[in-house]
């Protein structure tokens, strides 16, 4: 089953709990504080990077005579149909059963080719580094498919309630579990699709019509739901709801008749060619 | 009659040590980018992931190199006789290209050494995976092709003999494991086994001395055909932000049909200068020849990208949304001139066959061709991408990718003078002498023609 958090952005505050819980998980060392331009105000750092791997945005938007400031979380999509994965010329990304897009560091050259793939833009690359990696969320997909819950709780053994509730809690990324108001929810990607419906129906009037990730770019394991256009949050409106592997899969399909194809027409090509300088001998010599 | 020759000339001259020193500057610059890393030495960022390296020195380098497999398709697969003459200097100009490609990519990628990966790492689907795998056996392909002018240098025809009977093996083997990994299905491999074991049975060979097996160069051509469009195909995977007058469905097609046309129109140049500077006499019935195909296959080019056109133009309904698709952007000056200047211009004038076979003219015009399709692949890698913020490549991109450039050019000249690649004719009747003489008399260019 695939999971994927649902972003309620008029429920979240910024508190960037969710920022610091991913730099813990993922032992990321921190960024140097600089002020970022007028629209984007508290927002710290600007952008996603190799030591930042989610990111909670600030955007001012205007509407009507209300200025609404709106937080959203940045992160990888994890797509439904990865583009990245689908880029990849030696599989270092692969989609796992339970949603995550994953990297493997062992494989990876560094074409870097994910990164332009990527509608999102959402890979990053350790550009200062000598021998450098691709960086970017893993739906912290280790935690998700561990089993192995501890069987002791501060020198008492565990009862089997309190295991559950541990493995529960160890399931969901570091983010989600360190929001104190609900705006991130983990559960399987069909729940949440319901959850947001049934939010957006209840009040039509706080939200827009629209869960984005259901559809955009073939859809995402991470859906949003906002009182603001989702282009005034930063993320891409101009997606489409076709895979972005869609685009390229034809001509990789197309290979084995091109192989066929092409071999045929020359092999036909060169069959009357050779023919034709034959015939051309056989006149010379009746001549 | 023709055989080949070396071509004699000093070592050292002003040109040369000036392209020795773009490629020692280039050599510093490596070291740089070895020690420091990408971020240090590039402008690349993560909103920019790919810039000049790669649009230069692997795509427009590889789209320069497309003669090697245009030429061996028209003088062996449709049997074009009087353009034997391009042959050897067409697949010593593509190997360089492409090797030269190769090795510059590892440099612009992250891991250099982990360049091979590919060989026995395989995704389910991935088109650089396709190209990765081309691109590496084409390198063997033009090799292979390139091997009599070596076996000849030293007079080595038994090893001519084997190398004759081998490839054909060779090339029916490699395109049955291509096709099974590009296809991972044994019933496709099975049939390329079938299908090109049986070609090599069936079809004559070449029969021209030194012989090159139809089934390599059949390989070559089939290699190129799939990587050149491909090429193009990994753009399919931006159409969010390759800007719409270069992001089509059409994009394999334009790859392959302007590769062509880029390609043998940086043979028509070389074949025009490289004469002049060696002291041998310009083909002109080559030349002429070569450019009514260069016509050809530039209005094939034409006529694609006007589709291209076309559905912009009909996508636009209104003077606001016209104005939106065509306003004066970067993108639009870069359109206009890429397609305007340097295909629809040449292509219009070479209908007039004074033009095309006129020496000064004809040698502008293909320039304009290879800068048009080098525009084309910049284009298409940084210049027409829709990104926030800028690249501008830095000192040391622009260093490395000069330095590319000069190592083909310094090599190729390195190749013509130590290796039997050019062709001369000499007039006088009989056919003793020839090809295989090379190794024991060197005549003069002067004597030769």
């Amino acid at each position: 089953m695939s999971r994927g958090v649902l972003v309620d952005t008029t429920l979240c505050i910024a508190c960037r709990g969710c920022q610091v819980s991913c730099k813990r998980e993922n032992s990321l060392p921190a960024e140097s504080t600089q002020f970022c331009t007028a629209s984007n105000g508290m927002q710290n750092p600007p952008a996603l990077s190799s030591k930042t791997y989610t990111l909670i945005s600030y955007s001012e938007v205007e509407q009507g005579k209300d200025l609404k400031w709106v937080f959203t979380k940045h992160q990888c999509m994890h797509c439904q149909e990865p583009a990245c994965a689908s880029a990849c010329l030696v599989g270092a990304l692969t989609k796992t059963e339970t949603g995550a897009v994953v990297y493997d560091d062992n494989k990876c050259i560094g074409c870097r080719y994910c990164m332009l793939a990527c509608p999102f833009n959402v890979p990053t690359f350790e550009w200062e580094k000598a021998v450098p990696y691709i960086k970017k969320c893993s739906f912290c997909f280790d935690r998700q498919e561990a089993t192995n819950s501890p069987t002791e709780l501060n020198g008492q053994p565990m009862t089997p309630e309190l295991k559950e509730l541990h493995a529960e809690h160890f399931k969901t990324p570091a983010c989600a579990r360190a929001c104190p108001t609900g705006a991130l929810l983990f559960s399987e990607r069909e729940e949440l699709l319901a959850v947001a419906k049934e939010r957006i129906a209840k009040s039509p009037d706080k939200y827009i019509d629209h869960v984005y990730g259901e559809k955009e770019a073939g859809g995402t394991s991470w859906l949003y739901i906002s009182s603001v256009p989702f282009a005034s949050l930063g993320l891409p409106a101009n997606l489409g709801n076709r895979s972005f592997p869609s685009y390229a899969r034809p001509a990789k399909e197309a290979v084995p008749y091109v192989i066929f194809g092409v071999g045929a027409l020359l092999s036909g090509f060169y069959w009357l060619s050779k023919r034709r300088s034959q015939l051309e001998k056989a006149k010379e010599v009746t001549k | 009659m023709s055989h080949h020759v070396r071509v004699q000339r000093p070592f050292f001259t002003w040109p040369t040590a000036l392209l020795v020193l773009v490629m020692l500057a280039g050599a510093a610059a490596v070291v740089y980018r070895m020690i420091y890393g990408l971020g240090a030495s590039t402008n690349l960022s993560d909103t920019w992931p790919w810039g000049l390296w790669k649009g230069f020195n692997v795509l427009v380098l590889i789209a320069w190199a497309a003669g090697g497999f245009a030429s061996a398709a028209i003088i062996y697969i449709f049997g074009g006789e009087k353009y034997h003459g391009m042959a050897r200097a067409g697949v010593l100009w593509a190997i360089l290209g492409y090797g030269f490609a190769g090795a510059s990519l590892a440099v612009d990628i992250g891991i250099p050494w982990r360049i091979i990966n590919p060989i026995y790492m395989w995704p389910e689907e991935s088109l650089l995976f396709e190209v990765a795998w081309c691109v590496m056996l084409y390198l063997t392909v033009l090799a292979l092709e390139l091997a009599p002018a070596v076996f000849e240098r030293f007079g080595w025809s038994k090893l001519q003999q084997v190398w004759e009977k081998l490839v054909p093996v060779y090339a029916v083997a490699a395109l049955t494991f291509f096709t099974y990994i590009m296809s991972h299905s044994a019933i496709w491999a099975g049939a390329a086994l079938l299908f090109f074991g049986s070609m090599a049975y069936l079809l004559p060979k070449v029969g021209k001395r030194p012989s090159t097996p139809v089934l390599l160069i059949m390989f070559g051509v089939v290699l190129s055909s799939l990587h050149q469009s491909t090429l193009g195909s990994l753009f399919l995977l931006i159409p969010n932000k390759l800007s719409h007058f270069w992001w089509s469905e059409l994009l394999p097609f334009n790859y392959i049909i302007s590769a062509v046309a880029i390609g043998l129109s940086v043979l028509m140049i070389e074949r025009t200068v490289a004469p002049k500077v060696f002291g041998h006499k310009v083909d002109k019935k080559m030349l002429d020849g070569l450019s009514k195909i260069v016509l050809v296959v530039l209005w094939l080019f034409v006529l694609l990208r006007g589709a291209d056109v076309a559905r912009l133009l009909l996508a636009a309904s209104g003077p606001g949304e016209f104005a939106r698709l065509f306003g004066g952007t970067k993108q639009t000056v870069l359109f206009v001139v890429e397609f305007g200047i340097c295909f629809l211009l040449p292509a219009i004038l070479m209908l007039s066959a004074k033009v095309r076979e006129n020496p000064t003219a004809r040698v502008v015009l293909a320039l304009l061709v290879a800068i048009g399709g080098m525009l084309n692949r910049l284009n298409g890698t940084f210049l027409g991408l829709l990104l926030p913020g800028e690249y501008v490549p830095s000192l040391i991109e622009i260093v490395i990718s000069a330095a590319t450039f000069a190592a083909v050019i310094f090599f190729y000249t390195i190749g013509v003078k130590f290796f039997p690649i050019y062709e001369v004719h000499h007039k006088e009747s009989g056919s003793q002498g020839g090809h295989e003489v090379e190794h024991r008399v060197e005549p003069s260019p002067e004597a030769a023609s």
